[in-house]
């Protein structure tokens, strides 16, 4: 692999300069950490009596439920916001006019609202226009899922414009309909080009399902808000952490998981 | 000329992008077997009026007809007629996520249905009859431009097409890459298949072509045997042009 360098060799002057900053900056981030865990000490943050909680097999079972539902709406709002959001790539690529400004203002409308708002609007809205009730699962769901879409046609968007127009040029001059065209020679390659951007929004709806909790859909951060109430707020900062680290570890998960896929589909 | 002599009916066609005027009442048959060369000048329709023949370019006015058989409006009969054309590009267009042999063997499994054990079997032999056999389990990016076009060409010939569309084969190819190409074209002509080839190589228009149209702004300016051709060429437009390339 060719590496690209975006900057000049730094030269004898440039280094000493260089040095000089690094030196600076940690010392006064070394302070800032001092000062900080200090400060969180002389307030009995730290005590390890505190953070044993994290071990207790209540407060565990608890958060790990609290994870599983956390990765059951991330997981439906991601498949089902894939698959939209590659309709109305389509549709906005589209030469039917019709389709194509749906899907335009689909995705403008979409994009420029708070997820928040979103799940509000269906939460309270579906029940006030329909007459029907409406989990706070499924308004969590639809509410990441109509942000999502937008953003994930957009990504999609973006994968099908990069591919060179002779890819599909030649499918379609041997007589490849339409459909196993897609399948076969575009979306593989977009797929391959987007999929840094389709992992970034993956986790970016993880996230976002933290929203939940206005409407109380029971996920993890609720989880863990829930546990303080009952246990006390000495145990905040250890619980908040343990929900903190649960929710890294699903991020690095993901990250990890395209790193692979990326190295086997090149 | 008789009807079902004709492989490729070309009939007062027109074509415009928004207000200009690419192809002017167009006009031109190709017999069964027969190599017709298409010379002209950068923007003169040349290409234009290959890639409407399978319809890669919606025209206007007028008809293209093959075997007789007018392109279809719909998709699904023209992407049947489409598999029996074959089109070989100036960019090569291999599908870069296969390899070589993918890449040969897709559209008869896909679009045919042929068994897999039968379309990599006549994928092989294509391949080695165009001599990139030994490249078979590469990406494209990993092969040289004359041997991505040669794949191209073997890509095409596995649909066993009625007709060979060639938009300027040579084109953006290094020069030592484009006599391995144009040989295997040569080789083409020779097994009598019916070919449309749209080229800036005079030596092989010159040798290949069995007629030469030359066109210029969107026209047919003029239709003769090579020989007529470089030898004595009708029009001063004509004329003008092989000053510049001869």
């Amino acid at each position: 692999m060719m590496s690209t360098e975006l900057f000049d060799r730094p030269g004898p002057i440039a280094r000493r300069r260089a040095r000089l900053w690094t030196a600076a900056v940690a010392v006064a981030a070394l302070a800032i950490a001092i000062w900080a865990v200090a400060k969180l000490a002389s307030q009995h943050v730290l005590d390890g009596n505190n953070w044993i909680v994290l071990t207790h097999p209540d407060v565990l079972s608890a958060l790990l439920t609290g994870l599983l539902a956390t990765l059951k709406v991330a997981g439906v709002s991601v498949v089902l916001s894939l698959v939209l959001g590659l309709f109305i790539a389509l549709g906005r690529m589209s030469k039917r006019r019709w389709l194509n400004v749906t899907s335009r203002i689909w995705i403008e409308a979409l994009r420029g609202l708070p997820e928040l708002l979103l799940i509000f609007f269906i939460y309270l809205g579906f029940p006030a226009v329909t007459g029907a009730s409406i989990s706070t699962f499924w308004a969590l769901v639809a509410g990441l899922v109509l942000y999502e879409s937008a953003s994930m046609a957009e990504a999609f968007r973006a994968g099908f414009l990069a591919l060179p127009k002779g890819q599909s040029e030649a499918a379609t001059a041997l007589g490849v309909r339409y459909i196993k065209t897609l399948r076969y020679i575009l979306l593989p390659q977009v797929i391959r080009q987007i999929l840094p951007n389709l992992v970034s929004e993956m986790v970016r709806v993880t996230k976002a399902s933290s929203l939940g909790f206005v409407i109380g859909y029971v996920e993890l951060l609720l989880t863990g808000e829930q546990a303080i109430e009952y246990l006390g707020g000495q145990y905040a900062v250890p619980i908040f952490a343990g929900v903190a680290v649960l929710y890294v570890v699903i991020c690095l998960i993901l990250s990890r998981v395209s790193t692979i896929l990326s190295k086997r589909l090149a | 000329m008789q009807l079902n002599e004709a492989m490729i009916s070309i009939r007062d066609v027109n074509k415009y992008y928004g207000a200009f005027h690419v192809l002017k009442d167009i006009d031109l048959d190709v017999k069964r077997g027969e190599v017709v060369v298409v010379l002209g000048p950068s923007g003169s329709g040349k290409s234009t009026l290959c890639r409407t023949i399978n319809r890669l370019e919606p025209i206007n006015s007028g008809t293209i007809s093959i075997e007789g058989q007018v392109l279809p409006e719909e998709s699904g009969p023209l992407s049947e007629l489409r598999s029996e054309v074959g089109m070989v590009f100036q960019q090569f267009n291999l599908f870069a996520h296969m390899t070589v042999l993918e890449n040969v063997m897709f559209a008869p499994v896909q679009v045919r249905r042929q068994k897999r054990e039968l379309a990599r079997a006549r994928a092989l032999e294509l391949l080695e009859r165009v001599g990139v056999g030994a490249q078979k389990d590469k990406r494209p990016a990993q092969l040289s431009g004359g041997q991505q076009q040669r794949v191209a060409i073997a890509r095409a010939l596995a649909m066993d097409p009625k007709v060979m569309l060639f938009d300027e084969p040579t084109s953006s190819l290094d020069p030592e890459m484009i006599k391995e190409v144009l040989d295997v074209i040569v080789e083409l002509t020779k097994a009598g298949m019916t070919m449309v080839v749209v080229t800036h190589e005079m030596g092989f228009a010159q040798t290949a072509a069995d007629r030469i149209i030359f066109m210029a702004a969107g026209e047919i300016v003029e239709e003769s045997t090579p020989q007529e051709f470089f030898s004595d060429c009708k029009t001063e437009r004509a004329r003008e042009f092989l000053s510049k390339v001869l």
